[in-house]
C-alpha cells in the first residue's frame, strides 16, 4: 500500500540509497518521534520514503509516518532519492538510533 | 491491529461536541474534566492528568494537522486506556504542523502498557483525519452519542474513504 502518493523510484533514476532502521524508542513511533522523523527528513531536498514489508511512507509527512502505527521494534528502511540522499539517510538513520531515549 | 476496535474506548460521557476552549490548555482541562465528571477519575487525578498531558504538549505540539489534535500522556494515573474527544466550532490554535486551527481533539490517557492500544488508535485518527468525509461528519455531529456512532461507522470494514 502506497501512502500520500508517493511513487517508487521510476526505472532509470538514480539510485536509490538505502539504510536498515529499526523503531528503538520504547512505545513506538508514536507522534513525538514521528515528529521529529519528519523534522529531520525536512531538512533535506531528497525525496525520503520509510518502507515497511509493502508500504511506503514519505518521511516528511506526519500523517504519513504516524500510520505506519510502527511499535518498538520494527525493522524499517529508509530510501532516499536525490542531491543530498547520503546525507538525508545518514541523518535519519542517527535519528533512529536516538529514538531508543525517547520515553 | 484490526482486532482492537479504537472506539470501545470512548463514550459518550466522554465526548463533547461544543468545546468551549479558546486555547490548547482550556481544551486538554475540558476535555480531562469529563473523565472527573463521569466519576472515571477522581477530580484530582483528571487535574494532575490535563497537567501531565499539556506538560507532553509543551515538547511539541500534537496538533498533526487537518483541524485534528492528540494530547496525550502516557501515565500510572489511568489503569488502562482512556479517550475524550470534543470538538470545536470555533477552532483553537494549537500550533498545527499545518498551521490550521484544531476542531477535533482527542485526549488521549494511556498506561505504560497500553503501547498496542495507542499506537492502534494513532492509526485510526489519521485514517479520519485524512478523509474530509468522516471530519465532515465528526465536525458536524449534533450531539455526543451520534458523534460516537460516526466513530463506530468509520472502523466498521469496508472500502476505504
Amino acid at each position: 500500500m502506497t501512502l500520500a502518493n508517493v511513487p517508487a523510484p521510476a526505472e532509470g533514476e538514480a539510485a536509490a540509497v538505502r539504510r536498515d532502521v529499526r523503531v528503538t524508542s520504547p512505545q513506538g513511533l508514536h507522534a513525538r518521534p514521528a515528529a521529529r522523523v519528519v523534522e529531520t527528513a525536512r531538512r533535506f531536498r531528497a525525496r525520503i520514503s520509510l518502507l515497511h514489508g509493502a508500504t511506503r511512507a514519505s518521511a516528511k509527512d506526519l500523517l504519513d509516518v504516524l500510520y505506519l502505527a510502527a511499535p518498538h521494534g520494527t525493522a524499517l528502511v529508509v530510501e532516499a532519492l536525490g542531491d543530498d540522499a547520503e546525507h538525508a539517510a545518514d541523518a535519519l538513520v542517527a535519528l533512529f538510533s536516538s529514538l531508543a531515549e525517547e520515553r | 491491529m484490526d482486532a482492537v476496535k479504537p472506539t470501545r474506548y470512548i463514550r459518550p460521557a466522554h465526548v463533547t461536541t461544543s468545546l468551549a476552549a479558546e486555547t490548547r490548555e482550556e481544551a486538554v482541562r475540558e476535555l480531562a474534566a469529563l473523565f472527573a465528571a463521569s466519576r472515571t477519575l477522581t477530580k484530582a487525578k483528571a487535574d494532575a492528568l490535563a497537567a501531565d498531558v499539556l506538560a507532553r504538549e509543551s515538547e511539541g505540539t500534537t496538533g498533526i494537522g487537518c483541524g485534528v489534535a492528540v494530547p496525550h500522556a502516557k501515565t500510572v494515573l489511568v489503569d488502562d486506556f482512556v479517550v475524550a474527544v470534543g470538538v470545536s466550532r470555533a477552532g483553537i490554535d494549537f500550533a498545527s504542523v499545518d498551521g490550521d486551527p484544531v476542531h477535533v481533539v482527542f485526549l488521549i490517557a494511556a498506561a505504560p502498557s497500553f503501547a498496542a492500544e495507542y499506537l492502534a488508535l494513532m492509526k485510526w485518527v489519521v485514517s479520519l483525519t485524512r478523509s474530509k468525509y468522516w471530519m465532515k461528519l465528526l465536525r458536524g455531529a449534533p450531539t455526543a452519542d451520534a458523534l460516537v456512532e460516526v466513530l463506530e461507522e468509520s472502523h466498521a470494514p469496508g472500502p476505504g474513504r
